[in-house]
């Protein structure tokens, strides 16, 4: 009876038998516990979604009516207002579109993942909890709404004679990409907005800049090709052009290899240090809270 | 042997790190190259303890004693700064009202969260759910937000929830106290049952009768370090002793706890400080009744002062003003009387009352017929009483009197003396009646 509960418990200090020393020791476990409480971090990504809309007459509608309202606006500015055409290729709402899912899941991802150690509270104290869990709930919980955008933004797309092809499949590839970005960014975020709530704001006002910087909501073919180079270190413009060529433009997975390479390279390195800033500041976290 | 240990503790200590601020904490946390901010509290320092499977452990010590902190670490929310706890299996710990709850989500839906927390697989939370829903007995409140639930709801939730998870070690820090006293007795039967099952429990509480009632182990700590541990009864008397005088009279530190506990008990009447013995001349007639470790400094006071209650001593037998004292014992109480005026014919009474003011026994000379000698100006006397106790476990207050008639008085001292009373048998009640039983129809 006891003995299944075994894979779920969180290493306990002392029976570990392990040394606690060398680098690579304390690197693999945050993500061995993801997959450990894989249960639990959906149980309350879905607490959270409910949670955040219990208030509403139509409740989780809401996660996916803002953001189409959002398309819909900047659908409408970008063809009406600023009459972004182009002689050739697919119609430019579509790259719009194609571009603003993922990037509405990042910016979701970040700011619910960043506030969600303070927002389980408590959770945090009086209690054994694997708290690594928490930001990469907040992350779900946008992955949970991304789902339901994506079959949106499918239909619309068949709506509109675009042939989905084979390659559309890619999409899981540019998905796990962000995810796992997003998952370095929040655990570094959501620890120090534990000790500091600018934090949290300051990377509002990060994320609105970026967004702006990212060519999302404008064509990236009108720019010098010397810039592009620059803008192209963006990570979230790789996952961005990602979707738009596994959905829109059918193209087979970046043949630019070196930008993969640096898309991971950075991810890796932002794992790294977030994990290391979470699992530095999580034992102050129940004393600040 | 080894699997008979359900939680082995050794050299355990715990250092708190105070900052002066959040950015202190936050730099050092951060620092590169390691660099202090803060200062040192040790909350715990060098606890060794095995507590065998299946023991009901109650840990007892003063506020700031480091109880919490041990179970906090025994429930891994803590870690150790140094030392090792080993926990034999599953762990299901209440260390806060409230911990682990949602109070946006429903009862119903946080037993869900907290199963998963356990690592409880869905189909057995579900199989559990109505057992859980039974025992928590909150009525309609169990589908409804648990920010509408009063304390004693919250605790009846989060207690059915940790039995229901087939913990192997129980943690209860101070929650069932919120509790009323049927909720109580329900878990306290909850309890014996797990003791039965080979599982232990191990709970920090204030109420010194639940640990013998209920533990056949005692932990006491002082000053985060493991002072005594064994027979629960025996830990709760040096308890007492720490309460009332703030430290363990025998020396102890650094040495064998139960050893030093045994020890500690044995020397408790020669190490207190001798009060006046009745016979030997007062070397003041001044109050001192304060001195006295039983004193209430909460007393309150009437009278017309032609005669003072000056001093009084309590004595169980060989033991001078007891910390605890045993349902049955027969004390000897002695009050010293300084009369500032003549008083023809003086009467002096003792009367017991409980924490609510009730009278539970009350006697003075008149009533038992006994003339004393009238006093003059100037006089100082003893009197002496010879009572047995017959109160059950708790605190009881003890009044003394002196008067020049039955009415009028001339010092009334109320709840000048505090006493605590323990009570070895089972029984309810507020006093122990000796009961015996015969069954005519047994042949």
């Amino acid at each position: 009876m006891a003995s299944f509960s075994f894979l779920f418990t969180p290493a306990r200090p002392g029976t570990d038998p392990r040394p606690a020393t060398g680098r690579w020791r304390t690197l693999l476990p945050p993500f061995r516990l993801l997959l450990a409480h894989r249960r639990l971090i959906w149980q309350l990504a879905l607490h959270e979604l409910r949670g955040r809309y219990a208030a509403t007459l139509v409740g989780s509608l809401w996660a996916i009516v803002n953001p189409l309202v959002v398309i819909l606006v900047f659908w409408f500015v970008s063809a009406y207002g600023l009459k972004i055409t182009f002689a050739s290729g697919p119609p430019f709402h579509l790259v719009l579109f194609c571009g603003l899912v993922p990037w509405m899941t990042f910016g979701e991802a970040v700011s619910g993942g960043t506030s969600a150690v303070l927002n389980h509270a408590y959770l945090v104290k009086k209690i054994a909890f694997p708290l690594e869990i928490l930001p990469v709930v907040g992350v779900v919980s946008a992955v949970i709404v991304h789902g339901f955008l994506l079959a949106v933004l499918l239909s619309i797309l068949l709506l509109s004679g675009v042939t989905i092809t084979i390659h559309a499949l890619q999409v899981a590839y540019f998905l796990f990409a962000l995810v796992a970005f997003t998952i370095g960014l929040v655990w570094a975020s959501s620890a120090l907005n534990v000790f500091n709530r600018d934090v949290g704001q300051a990377l509002g006002a990060v994320i609105t800049i970026w967004f702006w910087m990212t060519p999302v909501v404008w064509p990236a073919q009108n720019l010098p090709p010397r810039l592009l180079h620059v803008i192209e270190l963006n990570p979230v413009f790789y996952v961005v052009e990602g979707y738009r060529n596994a959905l829109l433009y059918g193209r087979p997975l970046s043949a630019q290899w070196p930008l993969d390479l640096y898309f991971w390279a950075v991810t890796a390195v932002l794992l790294v240090l977030g994990s290391g800033v979470f699992r530095r500041l999580k034992p102050h976290f129940a004393d600040v809270l | 042997m080894a699997d008979t240990i359900a939680v082995r503790i050794e050299h355990l200590s715990k250092k708190y790190r105070l900052f002066s601020s959040k950015s202190h904490r936050l730099l050092e946390a951060l620092d590169p190259r390691r660099r202090t901010y803060h200062r040192e509290f040790w909350a715990l320092r060098d606890v060794t303890l095995e507590i065998p499977r299946g023991t009901t452990v109650g840990i007892l010590g003063l506020n700031g004693s480091g109880k919490s902190t041990l179970l906090q670490i025994i429930s891994s929310v803590l870690q150790p700064s140094a030392g090792t706890v080993q926990v034999e299996g599953r762990v299901a710990a209440l260390l806060e009202l409230g911990a682990g709850f949602n109070p946006e989500l429903t009862g119903r839906e946080n037993v869900v969260l907290n199963g998963t927390i356990m690592g409880l697989p869905r189909e057995q939370i579900r199989e559990r759910m109505d057992s859980i829903e039974d025992f928590a007995d909150v009525g309609e409140f169990f589908d409804q937000p648990m920010r509408t639930f009063s304390s004693g709801m919250f605790m009846r939730v989060a207690f059915a929830t940790a039995i229901h998870v087939d913990p192997d070690v129980l943690v209860i820090d101070e929650a069932l106290s919120v509790g009323d006293a049927k909720f109580q007795e329900k878990c306290f039967r909850r309890f014996r049952a797990f003791q039965e099952a080979g599982k232990t429990i191990l709970f920090v509480t204030h109420d010194r009768s639940a640990v013998p009632r209920l533990c056949n182990y005692g932990v006491l700590l002082h000053q985060g370090q493991l002072v005594a541990a064994g027979d629960p009864g025996h830990i709760v008397d040096l308890y007492a002793e720490l309460l009332t005088f703030g430290e363990l009279r025998g020396a102890h530190s650094g040495r064998d706890a139960r050893l030093a506990a045994v020890e500690a008990s044995e020397n408790t009447a020669s190490a207190l400080d001798s009060p006046t013995p009745a016979a030997t001349p007062r070397a003041t007639t001044d109050d001192v009744c304060a001195a006295n470790p039983l004193y209430n400094r909460y007393e309150h006071r009437s009278g017309n002062r032609h005669a003072e209650i000056i001093d009084f001593v309590i004595r169980d037998g060989a033991t001078v003003n007891p910390t605890t004292i045993r349902t049955g014992a027969r004390l000897e109480i002695e009050m010293t009387v300084r009369f500032d005026a003549d008083v023809e014919a003086p009467i002096v009474g003792l009367v017991f009352t409980n924490h609510e003011g009730i009278v539970i026994y009350g006697i003075n000379t008149e009533m038992l017929k006994r003339r004393i000698l009238s006093a003059r100006i100037g006089d100082v006397r003893n009197y002496r009483f010879g009572i047995r106790v017959v109160m059950s476990t708790g605190n009881w207050f003890l009044d003394f009197a002196v008067a020049e008639s039955s009415t009028e008085l001339c010092d009334q001292r109320c709840a000048l003396a505090h006493l605590y009373v323990l009570d070895d048998a089972a029984h309810v009640g507020l006093a122990r009646f000796e009961a015996d039983f015969a069954d005519d129809s047994a042949g």
